[in-house]
């Protein structure tokens, strides 16, 4: 900058005369539009020699920083202001010797008017401001704790929110400082000004319940148990990108109805007592005191608007998003979170709205709604006239963008969970990433609202107005530009400014008209949809459906056009679609998964040339989609698993445990945090159960083979989960050693169907943990063995069991340990005989007959089988108890098979699974301490031993092992049909029809005729060998 | 009679001042001061740039109150001032011999 050297040696600037030429025009040079202005201010600066003197030394520095401002005038004016509202000494002093100080005080004064008003207001802040610790992201708890320090030293209720207000303004000066030196982006930004409006929420509610409370007692629900209220976040404050003057959009719930327990004045109904925290709460925000104001508050998004009660109930609230919710009251809710109050409330007001907002499938009036919507924007902004300097609402503005990924997000959203994201720029990666948008058109959105965005807070920032039209002023829209990060002078910073911003909005306004315009009409080339009749003939059962599917298929989902390599890809693809649909067990159910499968991958064109390419995975696909959504589940929220399936090797031949064991290494990266491994573990065990399905599907495999595959697997992942439990209780308490420094090692022992290798899809794991004695860790925290087991398998099944994002690995069951359901997780070698032998009832004692080692320490697992075989086959073993037995299997045929005339239950109701294992299992517990080869947990193994020792009559045992295949078929397939693994065949619905084609019966009748035969001869067997 | 003297990191003093204010006290001094004590001079980095501080800004302030409230002030002063890092300051409590209110002549604590 030219100028700045010639006034270093201008000593006489600040004593010069207000008219002085030489002075004014070595100031117009620097860059101040006013020079007289700003030689008076400089005078001002030091109406005294003194502070001349001091001044005189920093004047260069000093000039050169106001001159880089964004509004060099401003930033003089304003600090000029803020010298006198101290001691200029010391301001001076500060300014000299901090060498952030002059930039920041330039900065922010040459940028917002609103934020050199807040620093003159509370000089003190800037000596806050040039602490280094103050200058960085601060997170919601350092947030949290820095509100209740200030408030802590208050009382009275008014000066608790004066500390308040203080604290915003002190946040905010802070945020915005970061903004403006480029210290924080504007995911930053946004971002930390919702936690402080969350923290100050949370304070708030906080102070208000109290006083509530105190005078009203604790709000309880009907039932007596207490209730709680929560305040949601929506709008801005809801998707973390909270602007510096946006009103926050706040819905407030409460759990339920009833009374409270009664305080100073009295009880009242728990729908007073939150109407009246929800007043004091607003109230308190938005007055304004001498400490200004805390936030404006906007409640118009509840239920009704403006004429909607303050606050409602869940019950309330359901019954309105029933009965009225529009269209965009249901947009509104994508961003709904909790911000302050009872998080069990938030919980259950979030799982209460999201059926309605995310519906899936593809909901043809939501896209006539959406359509409907942009007409009425379309027509306000005729109404108003084209507004192209509105940066929100203006052609091509944020709203545009906003509504488009909004409409996406309701479109695609129910069948994709991952696009259920409240942060509008996050939003807009995530369509992107799953194909949505292509991946031009989504880099430019996401930078154009990152463009719009900043535009907009620059405006806001410089009054704090909530204004959002570029100024017409040609000079004022340069100092827009240099606030926005320009160094050009004014002139040369608008052009570039205008061309960009033209640029942007042209840009998204093209998107936005293309995006909702209708769909090009057909082209020639299009295949031809077959007609109903044709449908009608070739299986399908709902052929109108059918047909839209088909439709949805070639043209995609409206408003989500295909790019025109997946047209051609689909087209080609379709012929083949329809013959693999045609000899599909289910076509209907076939093609309503795979059109959600392709809406949710189609986008991404290679899976489709994929397909295209390969008509035999596409048949396979289709077979898959066929056995219900269970799996297609899994492609749907994964479509990359499609790979893995294209993958000649996946199918080849049967996998065994070391190839489980590889597949699901990568979970265990040791650097990783373990939620991280969680996942991974969670992705690589889904991957593997998918092309176990896979291969029998597509018969590779028996249902025999099947099930040991999914029981490898699964004991692969319990490997994989139990080191990982083992080293984090490790870290924390080192490992544990006996007196003698011996490790204390434990194993897995599997029950049930994990025992017996018969696992499948949805099973749980039945396990518990044996180790081998008493001992202490050697951490720097010695904790006993069994505290240090009890944790690890309490870890364990969680790493297994937990939902996460990327879902569950399998669910453990400890219900079958040794011990009481009060006793810890983990027992000792010794007490595992001890309670067979002195407590455990005799079905406990059945329940062994299926144990296997399963995992951890082989040596110690060779005791505990043999002590397990002691236990059920050792000389004093008592013989089953018959009686006892056949009551259990009665009760649990009564309570848990249900079955009614129209109902079956495969695994527990009559002559079903549980038959065929009591039998086998009083046989060997009968025989089995003469016979040890009949003493296998796998059933058909066992059964096949029996048959040879000549322990039942004939052939019964082989016969009554195909039963027991069937019956294991029956429920494999049953269980991929549903969305949810069951054993329960309802005769009324299409379930039997399928099972019969998959089983490759004739008919349906045949197939339950069949059935009805299988296990009336399995209930007479039972009878025999499990008799009254 | 006792005066009593804080020196605070200065951005309490808004939260120092309403604390006293409602324990009843209105009357107050208030100055810019630099010093430093256990957080005496050290280097620190601030945004990217190494500097040398010497003396820290600090505000001192300055009230007279009467013995029977000396320990709310100080306990109060204390509790608004704490951020519990270094540097939040001292409070010191000292002997008063007069109090005189120019004005009118007043003298000990009815001129406070």
């Amino acid at each position: 900058m030219r100028g700045v050297g010639d006034l270093a040696n201008m000593t006489n600037l600040l004593t010069a005369a207000s008219r002085d030429r030489k002075a004014l025009a070595a100031l117009k040079r620097l860059g101040f539009g006013e020079p007289r202005r700003a030689l008076a201010n400089l005078h001002a600066l030091t109406p005294d020699p003194r502070d001349a003197e001091l001044l005189s030394p920093l004047l260069p520095r000093l000039l050169q920083e106001m001159a880089e401002a964004p509004d060099p005038d401003m930033a003089l004016n304003n600090l000029e202001r803020l010298a006198a509202q101290g001691e200029r000494a010391a301001l001076f002093r500060l300014l000299g010797g901090h060498p952030g100080a002059l930039h920041l005080v330039a900065r922010v004064g040459g940028t917002s008017q609103f934020l050199a008003d807040t620093l003159r207001r509370r000089p003190t802040l800037l000596s806050w401001l040039l602490e280094p610790g103050t200058m960085r992201q601060w997170l919601a708890d350092e947030m949290a704790a820095g509100l209740a320090q200030s408030a802590s030293a208050f009382t009275r209720p008014e000066a608790r929110w004066n500390a308040l207000r203080r604290f915003k303004y002190r946040q905010l000066l802070r945020i915005a400082s970061r903004d403006i030196l480029g210290d924080a982006d504007l995911t930053v930004t946004t971002e930390e000004l919702s936690r402080m409006a969350d923290v100050c929420l949370a304070a708030a509610w906080r102070w208000t319940e109290e006083d509530l409370v105190r005078r009203f007692g604790e709000p309880r629900a009907e039932d007596g148990s207490p209730t709680g209220f929560a305040v949601i976040g929506m709008g801005k404050l809801g998707g973390d990108e909270l602007n510096y003057s946006s009103d926050i959009d706040l819905v407030f719930v409460y759990g339920d109805d009833g009374f409270t327990s009664g305080g100073e004045e009295g009880s009242i109904a728990n729908g007073d007592y939150f109407a009246a925290g929800a007043r004091t709460l607003v109230e308190a925000l938005e007055s304004v005191t001498d400490e200004g104001y805390a936030f404006r508050v906007d409640l118009r998004l509840r239920p009704e608007g403006r004429m909607g009660g303050v606050v409602l109930s869940l019950a309330a609230y359901r019954a309105y998003l029933e009965e009225r919710a529009e269209l965009w009251e249901r947009q509104a809710l994508i961003k709904a979170r909790l911000c302050a109050g009872d998080a069990s409330v938030a919980a259950r007001f979030l799982d209460l709205v999201r059926p309605f907002v995310f519906r899936p499938g593809m909901d043809p009036d939501i896209v006539a709604a959406v359509r409907g919507m942009k007409t009425q924007i379309d027509q306000s902004l005729r109404a108003k006239g084209v507004q192209r300097r509105h940066v929100k609402l203006g052609v091509g503005g944020i709203r545009e963008v906003e509504f488009l990924v909004q409409a996406l997000q309701l479109l695609c959203s129910g069948d994709d969970p991952w696009l259920r994201e409240r942060n509008s720029l996050r939003a807009i990666f995530r369509l992107t990433e799953r194909g949505y948008l292509p991946q031009a058109l989504g880099r430019f959105l996401g930078e154009a609202l990152i463009f719009l965005r900043t535009v907009e807070h620059r405006l806001q920032i410089l009054d704090e107005f909530q204004t959002h039209t570029l100024p017409e002023d040609a000079a004022a829209l340069g100092r827009l530009a240099r606030r926005l990060g320009s160094t050009l002078p004014p002139v040369e910073a608008r052009r570039r400014f205008e061309a960009e911003y033209r640029r942007i909005t042209q840009g998204v306004h093209q998107a936005f008209t293309e995006f909702f315009a209708a769909p090009p009409a057909a082209r020639a080339a299009a295949p031809r949809i077959p007609t109903y009749t044709a449908l009608k003939a070739t299986g399908f059962t709902d052929p109108d459906r059918a047909r839209q599917n088909l439709r949805l298929v070639l043209e995609g989902r409206p408003l989500v056009p295909y790019a025109e390599p997946m047209r051609r890809a689909l087209h080609a693809m379709f012929p083949v679609l329809l013959e693999a649909l045609w000899q599909s067990p289910d076509p209907d159910e076939a093609l309503n998964q795979f059109e959600r499968f392709l809406a949710a991958a189609g986008p991404r064109t290679a899976y489709l040339e994929l397909l295209a390419e390969r008509p035999d995975l596409l048949a396979n696909l289709v077979k898959l989609c066929a056995r219900g959504e269970l799996l297609t589940q899994l492609l749907v929220t994964q479509p990359e698993l499609l790979n893995g399936l294209a993958d000649p090797s996946t199918f080849a031949s049967p996998r065994r445990r070391q190839y489980f064991r590889q597949a699901l290494a990568p979970a265990l990266g040791p650097r990783l945090p373990l939620s991280e491994r969680m996942d991974r573990l969670r992705r690589a065990k889904q991957a593997e159960e998918l092309a176990i399905t896979w291969r029998m599907l597509l018969g590779v495999t028996d249902a025999e083979r099947f099930s040991r595959e999914m029981t490898e697997l699964a004991e692969a992942a319990l490997a994989a989960a139990w080191l990982m439990a083992l080293a984090e209780t490790a870290e924390a308490y080192g490992v544990p050693r006996d007196a003698k420094g011996q490790l204390v090692g434990a194993c897995i022992i599997g029950l049930g169907k994990f025992g017996g290798r018969e696992l499948s899809t949805g099973s749980d794991l039945d396990l518990f943990v044996i180790y081998g004695g008493a001992g202490e860790t050697d951490g720097a925290e010695p904790v006993e063995a069994h505290v240090f087991y009890d944790r690890a398998v309490e870890l364990l099944s969680s790493i297994l069991g937990d939902v996460t994002a990327a879902g569950v690995v399998v669910p453990v069951d400890l219900r079958l340990r040794p011990g009481s359901k009060g006793s810890g997780f983990a027992s000792s070698l010794e007490a595992l005989g001890q309670y067979y032998r002195e407590w455990a009832d005799p079905w406990e004692r059945q329940t062994l007959t299926r144990a296997r080692l399963v995992g951890g320490d082989p040596r110690l697992g060779r005791a505990v089988r043999q002590e397990i075989r002691a236990l059920v086959y050792g000389r004093e073993a008592a013989p089953p108890h018959l009686k006892e037995m056949r009551e259990l299997r009665g009760r649990m045929q009564k309570e848990l098979g249900k079955e009614t005339p129209g109902r079956l239950h495969v695994k527990f109701g009559r002559g079903g699974l549980v038959d065929v294992e009591f039998i086998t299992q009083a046989i060997q517990m009968t025989h089995g301490k003469r016979h040890p080869a009949i003493r296998s947990p796998h059933t058909v193994t066992a059964l096949g031993a029996i048959g040879r020792a000549g322990l039942l009559p004939g052939d019964e045992a082989d016969t009554l092992a195909a039963h027991y295949r069937f019956l294991r078929r029956v429920s494999a397939d049953l269980r991929l049909f549903g969305a949810r693994p069951t054993d329960t065949l309802d005769l009324a619905g299409p379930i039997p029809a399928r099972l019969a084609k998959s089983l490759e019966y004739p008919s349906r009748k045949e197939f339950l005729e069949d059935h009805k035969r299988r296990t009336a001869w399995v209930r007479a067997l039972y009878d025999r060998v499990v008799p009254a | 009679m006792k005066k009593i003297e804080a020196i605070i990191k200065p951005f309490k003093l808004d939260d120092v001042k309403e604390a006293l204010t409602e324990l009843g006290i209105i009357g107050m001094t208030v100055t810019e001061v630099r010093g430093f004590g256990r957080q005496k001079g050290h280097t620190e980095l601030y945004r990217g740039s190494e500097y040398t501080i010497d003396f820290l800004p600090k505000v001192k302030v300055e009230l007279v109150v009467p013995d029977s409230l000396v320990d709310k002030v100080v306990a109060t002063v204390a509790a608004a001032a704490r951020t519990g890092s270094i540097g939040d300051g001292k409070v010191f409590v000292l002997p008063m011999g007069e109090a005189i209110r120019i004005r009118t002549g007043e003298k000990g604590e009815s001129a406070i």
